[in-house]
């Protein structure tokens, strides 16, 4: 009865590392989409820093209080600025 | 609401004098008057000979004068930011934020932000008139201002857009791996909803039947010109009542040359002497017509 249970919970285990696993695959494109539209909107708000067009400066001004986490952003995708292709290309799963 | 007269032009046409001489003649129908002068050059104080701010004087029966501070607006947008950003990013203090305000204070745009907070202080403190007249400072401010609106609204929408498809795969994300957990608003998209609602607001006011837009020229080529681009550029922003008047008009003085689209226009003839006090105001309002059909 008890190696019974003990099946049984291994085999639920295995399932639940199994979905988890599924879901972490589905999302993946996902998460560097999202990552990538919000490295996009920084480069909007926050593009004068490299010299692109900025929106009327009351705007950028604005939004700077609760941005953050899209300025912390910014800033490490600056430490992998060199290799987006590599990061687009293991995104995709390309070899 | 108020009816609103925004008087624009080249920089010495007497934007100020007329700005002066309208709203007194208005006052003087009956008519309940703010005149608000928004250009830094402070030139009401030398009209009606006393000081203003951005607390209304009353100068005449009926007509209340300020002269929004710009500089005092910026100076304070700028310390209300400072506190935010401060408060939000408590470990950057060690940075020297105090050094990266005072480069933002010289920034392009943010004059026209001073403006444009200034206005909507006027237009809260003073919904009782029965019409403000808006001293504007030369073109290129005014111009800036007055287009604002709708050059912010394009680039709200398109940060509105990106903002939403990130909230959209936030929302993906989080269903796929934690079921139907709900996710946190998105406090950037509800600012930049509510800086869409304030644009809109004021380019409807823009473009209101109560709003119209005095472009005013001397018989001149030159100020003929400017004005003839004003004009354009108006059009272009959609501001659906524009008025043309030719200030300092002299008898004899060729205006053959004044383009079309600047025509008809309202004559103001040309004083003899500097108009100083409302005595001398008045003085001229009675002898000359100056107020133009309509207004």
């Amino acid at each position: 009865m008890k190696s019974l249970r003990e099946l049984l919970d291994a085999l639920r285990g295995a399932a639940s590392t199994f979905d988890e696993m599924q879901r972490e695959k589905a999302v993946e494109l996902l998460q560097w989409e999202h990552d990538e539209l919000r490295h996009v909107f920084a480069l909007l708000v926050l593009g004068n820093a490299v010299g692109l067009p900025a929106p009327p400066v009351e705007l950028g001004l604005g939004l700077l209080p609760d941005m953050e986490d899209d300025l912390r952003l910014l800033v490490q995708r600056l430490d992998t600025a060199h290799s987006p292709l590599s990061r687009l290309v293991s995104s995709l799963r390309v070899d | 609401m108020p009816r609103l007269l925004f008087m624009t032009g080249k920089g010495g046409v007497g934007k100020s004098t007329l700005s002066a001489l309208f709203a007194l003649g208005l006052a003087q129908r009956g008519e309940e008057v703010l005149l608000a002068s928004l250009d830094p050059a402070h030139n009401q104080r030398d009209i009606f000979q006393q000081s203003f701010g951005d607390d209304a004087l009353a100068v005449a029966p009926g007509l209340r004068v300020l002269e929004a501070d710009i500089r005092a607006w910026s100076e304070r947008y700028l310390r209300d930011i400072e506190r935010q950003v401060t408060e939000s990013y408590r470990y950057l203090t060690a940075l020297n934020l105090d050094r990266y305000f005072r480069v933002l204070r010289h920034s392009p745009g943010l004059d026209e932000y001073a403006m444009a907070l200034a206005f909507r202080h006027i237009q809260r403190e003073f919904g009782e008139v029965s019409t403000i007249v808006v001293d504007m400072p030369p073109t290129a401010l005014a111009m800036r201002f007055l287009a604002a609106p709708s050059v912010s609204l394009l680039w709200v929408d398109e940060l509105i857009g990106v903002r939403k498809a990130i909230h959209e795969r936030k929302e993906m994300i989080t269903r796929v791996r934690l079921g139907n957990a709900e996710i946190e608003s998105d406090h950037v998209l509800r600012r930049l909803e509510m800086e869409r609602n304030r644009y809109l607001a004021t380019e409807a006011l823009f473009r209101d039947a109560g709003t119209t837009v005095a472009v005013l020229f001397n018989p001149d080529a030159l100020s003929w010109e400017e004005a003839r681009r004003i004009d354009e550029e108006l059009e272009g922003l959609a501001f659906p009542r524009r008025l043309h008047v030719m200030n300092k008009c002299r008898d004899g003085v060729d205006e053959a040359g004044v383009p079309d689209s600047l025509r008809p226009y309202h004559r103001v003839v040309a004083a003899d002497a500097p108009l100083l006090g409302v005595d001398a105001l008045r003085g001229f309002l009675e002898s000359h017509d100056v107020l133009p059909a309509g207004v």
